[in-house]
């Protein structure tokens, strides 16, 4: 059942919380040894459940009345478990919730598990997993997509409805692509970071997953919004379901030169051709766009990347809480419990930023990855003064197999090239499914003007509408 | 931007820096991976980056000030729960040398 | 040494006095409190937080700022300082780097300028302890996260009782303007210290730095030591090795704590979770008219009445004397000079040798003008003052006392004629010692005639009289 149906059952009293979370929890056991998107259940989703129904009773309003949703492991919930996909954080329990957690508790929402993820948000397969991989519901042989594989890959076999995830290059669009659903970035602070484990602190934000953009926008109005534990957040109202009253007509998108000359799969071109031509029928109007320094995004990302990286994860040195591997003294302690903890990508990124930010380097990289960020954020303002949304690929490819990518780091490095410079930004962008490469889901992405996120939902909104949402089908 | 050498001392002084311990064979792995990328990041010298302000953060604010009001703090147990080891109120940590 | 300059600067953490933490709305009052009990995730350095700036704090930033005549930066934001420490719980500083809330300021000790360089905001390290003998260390996170000010003066500073009295004014600075109670005791203000040693003339020396110095007494006893070190480390051909140095109290030397192996790479960088702070000329204006009277302004203000610049520097930067000071010249309207004289000589000696402030005794403004009065118009001894200033600290006033015992000065020769020759009569051997040249032998007269006065006689007549009558010059 989709969000919005089961919210709409559950107040016409057709159906209760309880039955549908357990619904939920036997989809996901009879799908979970085939698919492992998933580290730990909720033991108390069915007294939360429970809970929700008391609620109902006493008149409260739920817009996400008994909806069952899964979180990406990096995102803390209260006593319960919270890993980020690593031997660091196995064990931790944090004494808080994000507020995007408490955002969903209070809309009546059911978190059922927590889902699996790259270890830290390090990666783009979720094969890096430090709890094993998570495989794609349309082809178990075959990547989710990452960090938030898990995430997608619940959503899309049905497991939930609903799903956040983190996105800081593109992790929560490239696996709704990869999985063939949708997946949302807003503008950086429109959803809070706070609660939410940190990995890069100028790119990360909560994303939203959902297999239509009725529910998509459903879960992102709740979860959206000032947050004073946030420095970052931004005052600014979330409107996505008022959206989607209104038409795309007159609306102008830009075609990225740029992102089309790289080497894109026959699928993804198809789904781009599709896109175009089927909205141009609802009366949008398509021209090129160029952003000219996008082919140095990705550099420039991976230096903001780890270098923010080697900062956020110093804190994880066996010390207070976490692993910790005791050696003779402090020093040894950090040191080993950091070797143990942390696996090669995450230990790779930390070396990386560490080098990138020290004494004598920093000008050379750090600086100039800031410098090549404003500039890459100026193309975008030209860009948007021709179109008011731009169009790309989320992946040049679809999903490529388990361990096709794991040998070289810099081939996973370079999977991320149409979704980087979206984060250097801190622009909006969805990724939206519109095709097929064969069985292989194939999704293309819309980048909004900053603040300006509602109107990608009024175009993603025409288009599943148009297409009778032909491509928005659960993958089991 | 300089050409950059990734050579062991290097490794080992990032690793420290890190405080990342790392056998010979991931330090012999590492430097391998850490001069492929580094050589991904040379590229951004060919952009004219002349007169650009750093943008260390996405979006422009200012400002963002917390008024001086005390707000609730954990209780020790809470505080403590997610330590390894406690000792009469305190972490327990490793001896600290100087 | 004339040959010799120290070269000496210091580097100052002031706690703020905010009711919160510097990040987070954890009580920043913590003292005497249970260990881990004033924590939350954002001070803990949990997985997720982050951090939010505290407005009261960077206001304070900026008075301290304006009260060393500092620039004000009109955009300041904050870096993220690394380095792996235990007491470290993300194990980075959020501190300021390049453009901190303020720069370029002075303050004037003794009529020189010493020179600040920075003033900046930053938040405290956990506290660690490391029981003895045993194989584990003990971390509080009371204290982190604490907001702090750190103030680095240039190296102006060329000895330790003007590093001395330097801290001593920034405290008072700090507690008139209520930014910080400032004390070293309660460790709400530490001061480390650079001193390098130089022949006058030549390039700056090796600097070293002392670090852990609990007053400011210890500060000025660890300079005097160090440069002493220095110098005859110099003298002798050989160099000064740069290190880290602690100071033994007792033994009263310092000792190294760790060489220096060069500068440490904090990979200082923006921090990307907090947005930078702009303040802007009204911001600035509003501050402006919010500051009290600052202790510079008291000195000047005080000198332009007419007291010394010794004792109005003094004053000045007590603020508990200076308070006391400004209520007793309401009420009194003869020489501040007297009042002047009066607390920082006798009232000053009361309370140091009891540990209080004036506030804290039953001394009024009414009564030490009233005192200061008597004493201005000579209608009281300097002796007869000093018998009853512990009874008018302790709240009796003067003028009943002066009427009831009456201790009104005498300056009547006539009256005191008699007594005089009296007490020539019956010492005939002092008498002969003072004649023979010995004049300090009168004192021995003038014992007796004070004690059957009550001390109201008063000595320059008493002495006129004696040089009279022995036919000396007394």
């Amino acid at each position: 059942m989709l969000a919005h149906e089961i919210v709409k059952n559950i107040q016409s009293g057709q159906v209760s919380p309880q039955e549908v979370v357990s619904a939920s929890l036997q989809r996901i056991a009879q799908l979970e040894p085939r698919l492992h998107a998933l580290i730990r259940l909720n033991p108390q989703a069915e007294q939360e459940a429970a809970l929700v129904e008391q609620r109902l009773a006493r008149g409260e309003h739920l817009p996400l009345a008994g909806v069952p949703v899964v979180l990406k492991d990096n995102i803390c919930t209260q006593d319960l478990a919270t890993t980020c996909g690593s031997r660091m954080l196995a064990d931790f329990v944090p004494p808080y919730s994000a507020t995007v957690v408490e955002k969903l508790r209070q809309a009546g929402a059911v978190v059922v598990a927590k889902a699996n993820m790259d270890e830290f948000a390090m990666g783009s397969s979720t094969e890096y997993s430090a709890f094993g991989p998570t495989r794609n519901p349309w082809d178990t042989e075959r990547v989710p997509g990452g960090t938030s594989g898990g995430s997608a890959a619940a959503v899309a076999a049905g497991m939930v409805p609903l799903a956040l995830g983190t996105d800081t290059g593109g992790s929560v669009r490239q696996p709704a692509a990869l999985c063939g659903v949708y997946g949302f970035k807003p503008t950086y602070g429109r959803i809070s970071r706070y609660g939410v484990v940190a990995t890069a602190s100028s790119l990360d934000q909560v994303g939203t997953m959902a297999r239509t953009v009725q529910d998509l926008a459903l879960l992102s109005d709740v979860v959206s919004g000032y947050d004073p534990m946030d420095s970052t957040s931004l005052e600014i109202q979330a409107q996505f379901a008022a959206a989607l009253q209104a038409s795309s007509r007159g609306l102008t998108i830009g075609l990225v030169k740029e992102a089309l000359a790289v080497g894109n799969s026959p699928g993804v071109l198809e789904a781009l051709e599709r896109f175009r031509s089927v909205m141009e029928a609802q009366g949008v109007r398509f021209v090129e766009v160029s952003l000219p320094s996008l082919e140095y995004a990705l550099a420039a990302y991976y230096i903001v990347n780890t270098a923010e990286i080697s900062s956020n994860l110093a804190r994880y040195d066996g010390t207070l809480y976490g692993l910790r591997v005791p050696g003779e003294d402090s020093t040894t302690t950090m040191m080993q419990s950091r070797e143990h903890g942390f696996g090669p990508e995450v230990q790779r990124r930390i070396l990386m930023g560490t080098f990138v930010l020290s004494s004598g380097y920093y000008e050379a990289y750090y600086g100039k990855a800031l410098r090549a960020r404003a500039r890459i954020k100026a193309d975008f303002d030209r860009a948007f003064s021709q179109a008011d949304l731009l169009l790309t690929p989320t992946s040049p490819f679809p999903a490529f197999r388990l361990g096709e990518k794991t040998t070289d780091p810099l081939s996973m490095y370079l999977a991320d090239i149409d979704t980087v410079a979206v984060n250097l930004a801190g622009l909006p962008a969805m990724s939206i499914p519109a095709g097929f490469e064969g069985h292989l889901p194939v999704g293309v992405q819309l980048i909004g003007k900053a603040l300006h996120d509602e109107q990608i939902f009024v175009a993603a909104n025409a288009f599943e509408q148009a297409t009778e949402r032909a491509f928005a089908r659960a993958a089991i | 931007m300089a050409r950059m050498e990734i050579t062991p001392e290097l490794v080992k002084h990032l690793s420290r820096l890190s405080r990342l311990a790392l056998t010979p064979q991931e330090e012999a792995k590492l430097e391998g991976e850490l001069r492929s990328i580094v050589g991904f990041f040379e590229k951004l010298s060919e952009l004219n980056t002349e007169g650009l302000p750093e943008m260390a953060r996405p979006v422009e604010t200012t400002n963002r000030l917390r008024a001086d009001q005390v707000r609730p703090s954990l209780t020790q147990e809470q505080a403590l729960s997610v330590a390894i080891e406690v000792h009469e109120g305190q972490f327990k940590v490793p001896r600290v040398i100087e | 040494m004339p040959d010799f300059e120290a070269v000496v600067g210091l580097e100052v953490h002031l706690h703020l006095k905010t009711k919160s933490k510097m990040f987070c709305g954890c009580d920043a009052d913590y003292f005497g409190d249970p260990p881990n009990t004033h924590t939350c995730p954002v001070c803990l350095g949990l997985p997720g937080v982050l951090p939010v700036v505290n407005a009261q704090a960077v206001e304070y930033g900026i008075l301290f700022g304006l009260a060393l005549n500092c620039q004000i930066a009109p955009w300041t934001q904050f870096h993220r300082k690394s380095y792996y420490y235990p007491d470290m719980p993300k194990n980075y500083q959020i501190s300021q780097y390049d453009l901190p809330i303020a720069a370029h300021g002075y303050l004037e000790v003794e009529g020189q300028r010493v020179r600040i360089k920075r003033v900046h905001l930053e938040e405290d390290a956990a506290k660690s302890t490391h029981p003895e003998g045993a194989p584990y260390s003990l971390i509080d996170l009371n204290r982190a996260g604490s907001p702090l000010i750190e103030m680095v003066t240039e190296p102006d500073i060329r000895t330790p009782e003007q590093a001395r009295i330097f801290l001593s004014h920034i405290r008072s600075i700090a507690q008139t303007l209520g930014v910080s109670d400032a004390n070293p005791e309660e460790g709400k203000m530490r001061a480390d210290v650079n001193v390098s040693v130089r022949r006058v003339g030549e390039p700056l020396g090796t600097k070293v730095e002392i670090k852990n110095l609990n007053s400011f007494r210890s500060v000025a006893r660890a300079l005097e030591y160090e440069i002493r070190r220095q110098q005859e480390i110099l003298r002798s051909g050989r160099r000064v090795e740069q290190a880290t140095l602690g100071f033994d109290e007792a033994a009263g030397k310092t000792y190294v704590m760790r060489l220096k192996e060069g500068e440490a790479d904090y990979r200082y960088f923006p921090d990307p979770d907090l947005p930078p702070i702009v303040v802007d000329e009204a911001w600035l204006a509003r501050l402006k008219a919010a500051m009290p009277e600052l202790p510079a302004q008291k000195y000047a203000r005080y000198v332009e009445a007419g007291v010394r610049p010794y004792d109005a520097e003094i004053l000045a930067y007590n603020p508990s004397l200076a308070r006391f000071f400004d209520q007793t010249l309401a009420c009194y309207r003869g020489n501040p000079q007297t009042v002047a004289n009066l607390l920082n000589a006798d009232v000053a000696g009361y309370l140091n040798e009891r540990q209080m402030e004036v506030q804290e005794t039953a001394l009024t403004p009414e009564h030490l003008a009233a005192l200061a009065g008597l004493f201005e118009r000579r209608e009281i001894t300097n002796r007869v003052l000093s018998q009853l200033l512990p009874e008018v600290m302790e709240g009796a006033d003067p003028l009943k006392l002066v009427e009831e015992r009456g201790l009104r000065a005498v300056a009547d020769e006539g009256a005191l004629r008699p007594l005089v020759e009296r007490v020539v009569a019956a010492n005939p051997k002092v008498v002969e010692q003072v004649k023979g040249g010995n004049l300090k032998a009168a004192n021995a007269l003038l014992g007796p005639i004070m004690k059957e006065t009550k001390g109201t006689a008063k000595a320059d007549v008493v002495k006129k009289m004696l040089g009279e009558m022995l036919g000396v010059e007394l």
